[in-house]
């Protein structure tokens, strides 16, 4: 067997005992992992579309111009063979948008819609405003599908691996309009209207009391509108909007209950919640969840400000302490 | 141009460091020495040697179209060029199909909820017809879109065909929406399509081909069954068969009338009378139409109405029984279920045949496409022409993912107001 066999096979081996002996509550359900590489490759092809129209818009027309936009390599294969793409901060949102994307596909298929948002287009002023923003937050995220709704920080990383990819195969004049593209570019992603800020302003400005906030979270869950949902979670319990999005996709956690009382939900619509969310993800243990509802109902508040206290931490803090903890672990992210 | 090979071919030739030829198959290695090249020599074929250098310079796979000619003329074929361990290894195959079926390219799905606001329309139609579509999100629906001749039809929040409309910044196209009905039959909004002029007279004009072909040969059928219904001495089954082939000629003829009439007004209005449809029955009525000696067909479970075209409906399920019935294993029978989810009314048609293969999953619906050999039967055109007409009632026809065996066909209608 030639060397190059040799490295194939055990690459083979290498791969096939890492998906063999990967904890099952660690791997993710098929459709998400499908979804997921979905939204990676379309991240990486919107980035590529981007850089090669807007440079090619920027150059006279003729064979540089023509030559931007006919692609000569592929972008992701290029990306991920350099390992590029192994980014935790990248994996992890695309994953997240992926299960984003597919609780809220159950949960609005349950049929319970009560169109919160466009109730709050009808109410007057600042509310009627930034529900505005987050429709066409929404509508654009959409449009871009399947490229996921990602960090400026991640968007704008993936702009500069995507036009140093593409500077490969084009010549030295075209290389110059495809850096002022990637700058343009690169301003606009950070100026962007993406779903999640659009709806944090939105929970900002809402007016709920603390004995309405039950019923407009389980309205918001009930329309699938989860990322609303994790805003309103996120503003009335002091977590962040990442924080409070990850504890909804959680299968097992008791944070989420702890969240949801510090939110001022009662138990009666935090049982909802529990409801809405086994009926969406048949993944999740009933027990533990039945328990770890109990657990939140019965916790003081000082257990409940120690379990929440590290996702009230700033995000870029818990997002520091992550990579520290990665970092010890031996791992590289 | 050169000679050799119809260069419809796929083949593959490596190359060594320096880009010299090292081996190939043969037919690549012919037309290569057609061009003036010969092993060991560098590449005589410039379009490949492009990819092949690329490849090289960059150190990973690259791929392009490249233009071939032959003796029975040019052809447009995929190379990719993978550095390999002492050179490069390059291979030639044919495009794949387009992603998006060509008469999907011009449709623009729309949403408004029940204030007739428009809730989501894709930016790349603005960017078509130059106008920011994400700019009318949340806006009123004529903002986007106004119906030429009954500019106030989506305020009567019910489905609606193909219309002559003005989208935003005067340019006509075809509308469609299917209102949208909540559990209680509240009015919850409508999920459209916008149409291109261009892609529907592509759609017209091969519902008018289609229409011209289907004609004659349906009458004849009805004729000839009639005329064996008609004849002395035949035995029972026989007649019954006969029966049996009469009424499906007649629900095809009728079919095919309503089609003509939709081809000859290509604005007309598609989606028909929308009522009610009892979908258990529209089943029971289809399954009667389908040829005796056939797999048994199962009708369960408690009635749900739709609201949509009976005839529509009633066409739509005998196709899928008829492909069902056409796949299923001898003795199997084909089950058919009904039910609600939140405003969507379903009927499920499921085979224990072969399946559709994964690979198979996103073409089932593409136009002339079969499954298995060609020796099963039926046109290609089935499945097709039954996903029209479950868009034009508003709904949608789907192929639905399940671990078990055999092909399980779904077709969505919004739930009936009606109680």
């Amino acid at each position: 067997m030639s060397d190059a066999l040799l490295r194939r096979e055990r690459a083979r081996v290498w791969a096939a005992g890492r998906d063999l002996f990967l904890d099952d509550d660690r791997r993710l359900p098929e459709r998400v992992r499908y979804a997921a590489a979905a939204m990676l490759r379309g991240a990486v092809a919107a980035a590529e579309e981007a850089l090669r129209r807007r440079a090619a818009a920027l150059l006279p027309p003729g064979p540089a111009a023509d030559a931007m936009v006919m692609p000569l390599l592929s972008v992701y294969d290029l990306l991920d063979g350099r390992g590029l793409l192994r980014c935790h901060r990248l994996t992890a949102e695309t994953v997240a948008a992926a299960r984003l994307d597919w609780l809220a596909e159950r949960l609005s298929a349950a049929g319970r819609g009560s169109d919160l948002t466009g109730r709050l287009l009808d109410a007057e002023g600042p509310v009627a405003a930034a529900a505005l923003q987050l429709v066409r937050a929404e509508a654009a995220a959409r449009s871009d599908r399947p490229a996921p709704p990602l960090s400026p920080a991640s968007r704008i990383r993936l702009l500069w691996h995507a036009a140093a990819a593409i500077r490969l195969d084009v010549d030295p004049l075209a290389a110059a309009a495809l850096g002022r593209a990637a700058e343009e570019l690169c301003r606009e992603a950070a100026a962007a209207l993406r779903p999640g800020p659009a709806a944090s302003a939105v929970a900002r400005v809402v007016s709920a009391p603390p004995d309405a906030r039950g019923a407009m979270l389980v309205d918001a869950l009930g329309d699938g509108a989860v990322m609303l949902a994790a805003a309103f979670l996120a503003e009335w319990s002091g977590i962040d909007r990442r924080a409070a999005a990850g504890l909804l996709l959680d299968t097992d956690d008791e944070l989420l209950w702890h969240a949801l009382r510090a939110a001022g939900v009662g138990a009666e619509d935090r049982a909802v919640v529990a409801a809405f969310l086994a009926e969406a993800d048949p993944a999740r243990d009933l027990e533990a969840l039945a328990s770890g509802l109990a657990a939140a109902s019965a916790a003081d508040e000082a257990t409940r400000a120690a379990a929440l206290a590290t996702l009230r931490l700033p995000g870029p803090m818990r997002d520091a302490a992550a990579a520290l903890e990665r970092r010890g672990s031996g791992s590289r992210g | 141009m050169m000679p050799g090979r119809t260069p419809g071919m796929e083949g593959w030739i490596s190359l060594d460091g320096s880009g010299r030829l090292l081996a190939g198959d043969a037919a690549l290695l012919a037309l290569n020495a057609a061009a003036g090249g010969g092993t060991g020599r560098e590449l005589a074929l410039p379009a490949l040697d492009v990819v092949a250098q690329a490849a090289r310079r960059i150190g990973t796979a690259v791929t392009r179209p490249v233009t071939l000619g032959g003796e029975a003329g040019d052809a447009v074929l995929i190379a990719e060029a993978r550095p390999a361990q002492d050179g490069i290894r390059l291979t030639l195959s044919r495009p794949p199909a387009a992603d998006v079926p060509p008469d999907r390219a011009d449709e623009w799905p729309w949403e408004a909820d029940a204030k007739l606001r428009l809730r989501f329309v894709p930016r790349g139609l603005g960017e078509r017809y130059g106008f920011d579509a994400l700019a009318l999100v949340g806006g009123p629906l004529t903002g986007l879109f106004t119906i030429t001749d009954a500019p106030d039809l989506v305020e009567g929040k019910r489905s609606f065909g193909a219309r002559r409309a003005m989208l935003c910044g005067g340019r006509p196209v075809l509308v469609r929406g299917g209102a949208v009905a909540g559990r209680d039959g509240r009015f919850l909004g409508y999920r459209g399509i916008v149409l291109s002029p261009q892609g529907v007279e592509g759609s017209a004009d091969r519902l008018a081909e289609l229409v011209r072909a289907l004609s004659a040969p349906t009458l004849r059928v009805v004729e000839e069954a009639d005329a064996l219904r008609m004849e002395a001495g035949l035995a029972e089954a026989d007649w019954r068969r006969a029966d049996d082939m009469a009424a499906a000629g007649r629900h095809l003829m009728a079919l095919v009338r309503e089609r003509s009439g939709d081809a000859a007004d290509e604005a007309g209005d598609p989606a028909g009378g929308m009522a009610p449809v009892a979908l258990l029955a529209a089943a029971r009525r289809a399954a009667a139409l389908l040829p005796a000696g056939g797999p048994a067909v199962a009708v369960g479970g408690a009635e749900v109405v739709a609201a949509g075209d009976e005839r529509r409906v009633v066409q739509v399920l005998l196709n899928l029984l008829s492909n069902a019935a056409r796949y299923s294993p001898p003795g199997e029978a084909v089950s058919v279920r009904a039910g609600r989810t939140g405003p969507s009314a379903w009927i499920t048609v499921a085979d224990r045949g072969p399946g559709v293969a994964a690979a198979d999953r996103a073409r089932v619906f593409e136009r002339l496409w079969q499954a298995g050999a060609a020796d099963m039967g039926g046109s290609g055109l089935g499945l097709h022409i039954s996903r029209t007409l479950a868009h034009e009632m508003g709904g949608d026809l789907i192929l639905e993912e399940h671990d078990g065996t055999g092909a399980r066909f779904t077709l969505y209608l919004a739930a009936s107001l009606a109680p």
